[in-house]
């Protein structure tokens, strides 16, 4: 249910939007060295879908009785942090795709 | 992935119907504090209506307290500590699924939000 | 009707039924020493309060009332006093089957009892109010 499936983040877009792999057009100023912006994104995701899978199965501990309450809490604040933190990113990322995409002649 | 294991949002909304059930059950053996003969009842444990119901919403079965804390010469078993006790927690594990179930409601929301 | 309201039903009738036990708890108490008026008359005898359960016609909810108010069976005990005008021919007097003592735990327990149920009556409705609150926005 809460899951980052649901986002709609595809990893594949980003990757192309920000010049890693497949076909990509000048990068705006010079090389950069280190990790790309996709591969910063692409960690990013996978920790946060690590959090959701652990305020998921807190919340579920939770309801059982299995877990105290303050960790139940504190992993679901987590979790919706980390959510939060996504969709913003996503919603940063499609911003910068779309103005991308006019930019293109 | 929105299996009846993972899917919290619905086990939330059973938590909240099986803790409103074992609170009447709960009034019922305060109000029969001094009814002759009378023996307190609780709810199935949380766990064992989850089995029950399978994510359908029934009524949650009740069954006869066994033990607890003896009876008194009327035959009257209620013990109202016990109960009372009982009751904060039950009020507890209510408001806890509320908030889950709101929260689960919440980051649906998050994850179908369309960006600006 | 939902659950939650059934709780303040159930609670509703039975702080009504502990009210009725300190109402005829205090009139044992009032009446400890009624002796009777002519010799060898029976003096004030003790009352007593029966709960059942039943239910509620309205809304089907388990409630408790109070089926009767009957008295207490038991002998009198007599005093020796020949001057009483409730004296028998040996000069003693049958004085209520009422125990202070045994009356001032009764109210005691009325009163804790009717305080427990006032307590389930605001949690039923805390609890709705929660459950309420998930409407809003």
């Amino acid at each position: 249910m809460t899951t980052i499936d649901k986002i709609g983040f595809s990893l594949p877009e980003v990757d192309r939007a920000f010049g890693k792999g497949g076909t990509a057009t000048h990068s705006a100023g010079g090389e950069t060295s280190g990790p790309s912006f996709g591969e910063m994104v692409e960690n990013s995701l996978r920790q946060t879908v690590e959090t959701v899978r652990a305020g998921d199965r807190a919340a579920i501990a939770g309801l059982n009785g299995q877990i105290p309450l303050q960790e139940m809490v504190q992993a679901t604040v987590e979790m919706e942090t980390a959510m939060r933190t996504t969709v913003a990113l996503r919603d940063k990322t499609l911003e910068a795709w779309q103005e991308l995409l006019r930019m293109s002649v | 992935m929105t299996g009846i294991d993972t899917d919290w949002m619905a086990i939330a909304s059973q938590k909240i119907r099986w803790s409103e059930a074992r609170q009447v059950e709960i009034a019922r053996n305060i109000a029969n504090a001094d009814t002759p003969g009378f023996q307190p009842r609780d709810t199935v444990s949380f766990e064992d209506y989850l089995n029950d119901s399978l994510g359908r919403s029934e009524a949650v079965r009740t069954t006869e307290l066994n033990g607890g804390w003896g009876s008194s010469y009327d035959g009257n078993g209620v013990v109202l500590e016990e109960q009372t006790i009982l009751s904060s927690e039950t009020e507890g594990q209510h408001r806890m699924a509320v908030e889950l179930y709101r929260k689960a409601h919440d980051l649906l929301l998050l994850a179908g939000s369309a960006n600006k | 009707m939902d659950e939650l309201s059934a709780i303040g039903k159930i609670a509703g009738s039975a702080m009504r039924a502990q009210s009725v036990r300190m109402r005829v708890t205090s009139e044992n108490m009032a009446n400890v020493d009624t002796t009777g008026t002519a010799p060898g008359a029976d003096p004030y005898r003790r009352k007593t309060v029966d709960f059942a359960e039943a239910v509620d016609r309205a809304s089907g909810a388990p409630i408790v009332t109070v089926d009767r108010i009957g008295t207490d069976p038991s002998n009198f005990e007599k005093r020796y006093d020949p001057s009483h005008p409730a004296a028998d021919e040996a000069g003693y007097v049958k004085v209520p089957n009422v125990n202070a003592m045994v009356e001032l735990a009764n109210m005691r327990e009325a009163m804790r009892s009717f305080e427990a149920n006032l307590n389930m009556m605001d949690s039923g409705r805390r609890m709705r109010s929660q459950l309420l609150d998930l409407l809003k926005r």
